[in-house]
């Protein structure tokens, strides 16, 4: 009997936990997506009137487009380089005897946010005429975490057969071609995750466009879908919760569809280090 | 013969990659000792020609009050957030979801769900993590202050600096607590991928005997995964202790004006004596300071991790 009281007691105070992660968890995102069809500026959930009269609004008063285009070419072009670059460095990394001190020092700087550096980071790449460019926001979202990246590549390489390109070495293959014709085509799912934490990160990173990326022209949506809502001049409330909210649920199906694709990944990735900026 | 060249094909393509890191990031190290050094402004004057200061900016820095306050708050901020809210919260959550996996259809189905929540909080940028949080905090009608409401309690305006509790500023606790629904999921994913390396006869054990989740919690989960604290603590202190995108975001946005505590954090502070009161070499003494910091924390961890 008591050990039926105490089963009892345990299946409630499980589902009574679950509950409040739920409540803690769920709620600013219900909030967000309420809020987003909601004609009202308001920071509380609201379920009156849906309208999609913000999301029109975000289109066709305050650029949504144009901030969409300027992430997307960023987010790119820094996938790009992250990905090419990390192949070919975690390849030679796998096949090279790397003294230690060189790993430790590209992991301890790596591990240096871009925060402690980027004032004088500013006036480097002000002066060499990469600030409010394209390239230049590219060039800073993709060497940040890059030795990581090519870590990444390494790690998965060693777990790669050496039989296969032994047999091209001996038919005669130079190393770029092995590189480019056997190794590549086999580490796709690698490739494809470093894609896609690349893209994800540039994606959603605020600081470097804050600073690099003042113009509106080319400035992302991180940083545009504030400077667009957000009235400083109102002194109680410069916030314009329902314009940013639509913006945000548009801003985030980008990772969203990542995540969906890569999520099986997670958890091997958590192990290796990965979200070191959590 | 052959083999060199190979060798050299490999050192290339090394080289590549590496002269790009070089180039972009380390360079700017030697960079920044120079520029701490000087009294070098972003605009005016100084930004033209500046002196040769010495260590002034550094004697500065040790005399700032502002900053003692911050690096006070940056502290307590990581700690509170990483070692005691990210870590533990995580911890629960894994062994919720782990012993829901094992513990019939509807549970099971309920935790995958609450992971997906969990992992998704985790991955969404950080600016729209902030602004939810900023509407949770809304002085009259934030979400918060409505259910203190409800519950009889007084309403607190969290983003009033005089509003104080243990003697730091309420808005502390707040970034605090936003800041662990964040960020502790990845102290889950760690500890969810080494409970698959526990023995599961352990946990089929502890079915059989009828042990509850909590149970399971400290006397399998906890001492299994006791080795890896270190490296979770070190990383998610290191994580905490420079937030800078959700902490302004959340203080401020678009209007950093409106409402931004510069001492909440040393790097928010860092960046508004460098982009807002134009200080570049003061600022940047307090970035070398920073980076001195990141590379014991990098370190350690590097040791830690194996």
């Amino acid at each position: 009997m008591r050990r039926r009281i105490l089963k009892i007691a345990n299946t409630v105070a499980f589902y009574i936990c679950c509950l409040l992660v739920l409540l803690y968890f769920a709620t600013p995102h219900i909030w967000l997506i309420t809020s987003a069809f909601s004609p009202e500026s308001k920071p509380y959930i609201q379920l009156v009137r849906p309208t999609i009269a913000n999301l029109v609004a975000i289109f066709k008063e305050h650029n949504f487009v144009h901030y969409a285009i300027n992430s997307a070419i960023i987010s790119v072009i820094g996938t790009l380089i992250t990905v090419s670059l990390s192949v070919i460095g975690g390849y030679a990394l796998h096949k090279l005897e790397v003294p230690d001190i060189v790993i430790l020092a590209l992991w301890v700087t790596t591990f240096v946010p871009l925060l402690a550096y980027i004032i004088p980071y500013y006036i480097y790449l002000s002066a060499l005429g990469l600030v409010n460019t394209y390239i230049g926001a590219a060039i800073v979202l993709s060497v940040q975490n890059l030795p990581y990246y090519m870590w990444l590549m390494k790690n998965f390489l060693a777990t790669f057969p050496k039989e296969l390109e032994e047999a091209a070495m001996i038919d005669g293959c130079g190393r770029i071609r092995i590189l480019f014709s056997i190794v590549l085509p086999l580490s796709l799912p690698p490739v494809g995750l470093i894609a896609a934490m690349a893209f994800n990160g540039a994606w959603g990173d605020f600081l470097a466009p804050l600073v690099l990326l003042s113009d509106r022209r080319v400035m992302p949506l991180s940083v545009g879908m504030f400077t667009e809502t957000i009235r400083p001049w109102a002194v109680y409330e410069p916030w314009q919760y329902n314009l940013l909210a639509a913006f945000a649920i548009l801003y985030i199906i980008p990772p969203i569809l990542l995540f969906t694709f890569t999520h099986k990944y997670l958890r091997g990735l958590a192990m290796l280090g990965a979200g070191v900026r959590g | 013969m052959r083999v060199r060249k190979r060798n050299i094909v490999l050192f290339l393509l090394l080289l590549i990659p590496l002269v790009y890191y070089v180039l972009f990031k380390l360079v700017v190290v030697p960079y920044a000792f120079y520029i701490s050094l000087t009294d070098r402004a972003l605009i005016g004057p100084k930004a033209r020609k500046w002196n040769f200061v010495g260590l002034e900016n550094y004697i500065k820095v040790a005399k700032d009050p502002s900053f003692h306050s911050a690096l006070k708050n940056s502290f307590i901020y990581a700690m509170v957030c990483g070692v005691l809210g990210q870590l533990w919260l995580g911890l629960l959550l894994a062994q919720l979801i782990w012993h829901g996996k094992l513990h019939g259809k509807i549970r099971g189905k309920l935790v995958a769900f609450l992971y997906v929540l969990a992992v998704f909080t985790w991955i969404m940028p950080e600016t729209v993590a902030a602004f939810e949080v900023r509407a949770m905090l809304g002085r009259r009608e934030g979400l918060l202050n409505m259910l203190m409401r409800s519950l009889g309690l007084r309403p607190i305006d969290w983003f009033n600096l005089a509003n104080t509790w243990l003697g730091v500023p309420i808005m502390l606790w707040a970034l605090i607590l936003a800041n662990i629904w964040k960020g502790c999921t990845f102290s889950m994913t760690v500890s969810l991928a080494a409970m698959e390396g526990i023995p599961q006869e352990l946990y089929d054990a502890a079915k059989i005997d009828g042990a509850s989740w909590w149970q399971e919690f400290f006397y399998i989960t906890l001492p299994m995964l006791k080795h890896l604290f270190p490296f979770m603590i070190l990383v998610l202190f290191s994580g905490s202790f420079t937030h800078f995108t959700f902490l302004w975001v959340l203080m401020g946005g678009g209007a950093p004006e409106a409402g931004l505590w510069r001492e909440a954090n040393i790097a928010i502070y860092a960046y508004s004596v460098a982009f807002g009161y134009y200080l570049v070499g003061y600022g940047t003494a307090i970035s070398v300071i920073v980076m001195l910091v990141y590379t014991v924390l990098g370190i350690l961890v590097h040791y830690v991790r194996r």
